[in-house]
């Protein structure tokens, strides 16, 4: 009984590296190497946040609005298009896309890129998702959007909002990012007066889906952090279905996905009013 | 819960090692397990120890965890109970457990699992598949510092897969044994379904009722997100003393 057991896993293991061959020029690569590691990508969102400085969006009065979406995953760009067009004739402050932008293809990138409006029109800051990461895409991205971990603020007349950007494609933000995250929120967090976290994979599972999440030792490393530091909101996408819960201090809101033909496509309008957040959940 | 009534649980646990009952086998398991991780800032070492009671087809195990060093700045980070039973269905002998698990792990938080797993061990091949329900929530302190509301205090996700299939090289009652095993299930520390956990595993069998073990673990994240990453590993070292009462 031993040697055919022996032979069927010789067998398995020979099928399994010929079908692993054929994922070479394919996404599913992904599932067996990273393309770009997410330590590699924290040392050049670094470099370029050395040599452009972060972001400060002036608001005139202590009542603003910032338009979030995620998983537009460009093909389409119908919904985009619209969410750009909201956000214009609400008087967004600014807009952040969680990732997912695109399927990764540089001809998904050209085209999210084509009709993204100005920066002088709008003010945008995109981050980088999984699926954006497919086909080399973190080129793509870092040479057409530069950083995807990085800070901006949003200063009122009489207060800061300080939003934090990350990446946690990869479902990890990798121990670089983590001990910059942890620095910052100990040397900056109390100069402002509200923070907001956001990245594209969801923390908590509050549903199934065939997707990761961060491991267990990292999202408990977290909840840890945005408690001690008082984050106010962590704004997600990945998980295509909106979702939020309040644990503790912080609200852990998961998107709907902007994407093209679903019935749920949507984006958040987060609303500050005297430092009092408002969020909603918006559909076309 | 508290460490106290957890460490009085296991060490009620370690008296049934005194074998009230000849025919029991208690057991004792004890390990170390150091390495590191994206989150643990350089080198952890966890040590652990479980007291187990098998009478007939049932079995009682207890253990606890304690993070000697972490940065999360606990000491007793895990505490576990289980009762498990074997039976056969058509001469196919199988072990079905039920358990829970507390881990304290910051002086803030607490994580509780419980759930329900069926296991099958064959002389090379083993399986594992189960469910369990995840809660995190704060502990009283951090209630009482950040002013925590009830409501706001929990937060339970949806049922998680439990699931490990491994080979072993020799059978069960050789003296030395090697394998491989793919899970998301440790003792104290159970993924997500989407996050595998690859771990090598050596064993020798010192002489009848001790085991000494050592055991490699390689964590990753993002697989199933097409986009996977380094996460972490650990080595894992121990002895297993299972402890005869009754004379064979």
């Amino acid at each position: 009984m031993e040697y055919p057991m022996r032979k069927r896993l010789i067998i398995l293991f020979v099928v399994s590296a010929s079908i692993a061959s054929c994922f070479k020029d394919s996404a599913l690569i992904g599932i067996f190497i990273s393309y770009k590691s997410v330590n590699l990508r924290f040392d050049q969102s670094m470099i370029w946040n050395s040599t452009h400085p972060f972001k400060v969006i002036e608001v005139p009065n202590d009542d603003y609005t910032l338009l979030t979406m995620g998983d537009s995953h460009v093909g389409g760009t119908t919904n985009l298009d619209r969410f750009f067009s909201i956000s214009k004739t609400a008087y967004a402050s600014a807009v952040i896309m969680v990732g997912d932008l695109t399927n990764g293809r540089a001809g998904d990138y050209a085209l999210f890129e084509q009709h993204l409006p100005d920066q002088d029109s709008l003010a945008s800051f995109p981050i980088v998702g999984n699926h954006d990461l497919n086909y080399e895409g973190w080129n793509e991205f870092y040479s057409r959007f530069g950083s995807s971990t990085y800070i901006f603020t949003v200063k009122t007349p009489v207060a800061k909002d300080l939003c934090i950007c990350l990446d946690n494609a990869g479902a990890t933000l990798g121990d670089k990012q983590l001990a910059w995250l942890t620095n910052l929120l100990e040397t900056m967090r109390s100069n402002y007066r509200n923070c907001f976290v956001f990245a594209h994979v969801n923390l908590f599972r509050f549903r199934h889906t065939e997707s990761t999440n961060p491991p267990v030792e990292e999202l408990q490393v977290l909840m840890d952090l945005f408690t001690r530091y008082h984050v106010d909101l962590v704004i997600n996408g990945h998980d295509h279905r909106h979702n939020s819960a309040f644990f503790g201090i912080t609200w852990y809101i998961i998107m709907d996905a902007l994407e093209d033909g679903l019935s749920n496509a949507g984006y958040l309008k987060l609303n500050v009013n005297n430092g009092k957040l408002l969020f909603t959940f918006e559909y076309f | 819960m508290n460490p106290k009534i957890s460490l009085s649980l296991v060490f009620g646990t370690l008296l049934l090692v005194g074998c009230p009952d000849l025919s029991a086998q208690p057991g004792i398991n004890i390990y170390t397990d150091f390495g590191e991780n994206n989150v643990s800032q350089g080198l952890f070492i966890k040590t652990a120890g479980f007291a187990s009671y098998k009478f007939g087809k049932y079995l009682l195990e207890s253990g606890f965890q304690l993070d000697l060093k972490n940065t999360n700045n606990t000491f007793f980070s895990g505490f576990s109970m289980s009762g498990s039973r074997n039976f056969k269905i058509t001469n196919f002998p199988l072990e079905i457990t039920g358990f829970w698990i507390s881990t304290p792990f910051s002086e803030l938080l607490r994580e509780t699992n419980w759930g329900a797993r069926l296991n099958r061990e064959s002389n090379h091949f083993e399986y594992l598949i189960g469910a369990h329900f995840r809660t995190y929530a704060f502990r009283q302190k951090a209630i009482r510092e950040y002013g925590i509301g009830q409501s706001a205090s929990k937060i339970h996700e949806t049922m998680n897969l439990l699931y490990s299939v491994g080979y072993q090289l020799k059978p069960r009652n050789n003296s030395w044994n090697a394998g491989i095993l793919l899970t998301n299930y440790d003792n104290f520390m159970i993924e997500q379904e989407t996050n595998p956990m690859l771990r090598l595993n050596g064993l020798y069998k010192l002489s009848s009722p001790l085991i000494i073990y050592l055991q490699a673990w390689y964590k990753s994240a993002g697989a199933t997100n097409l986009a996977v990453n380094y996460f972490g590993f650990f080595f894992r070292t121990g002895i297993i003393w299972n402890i005869r009462c009754a004379k064979d």
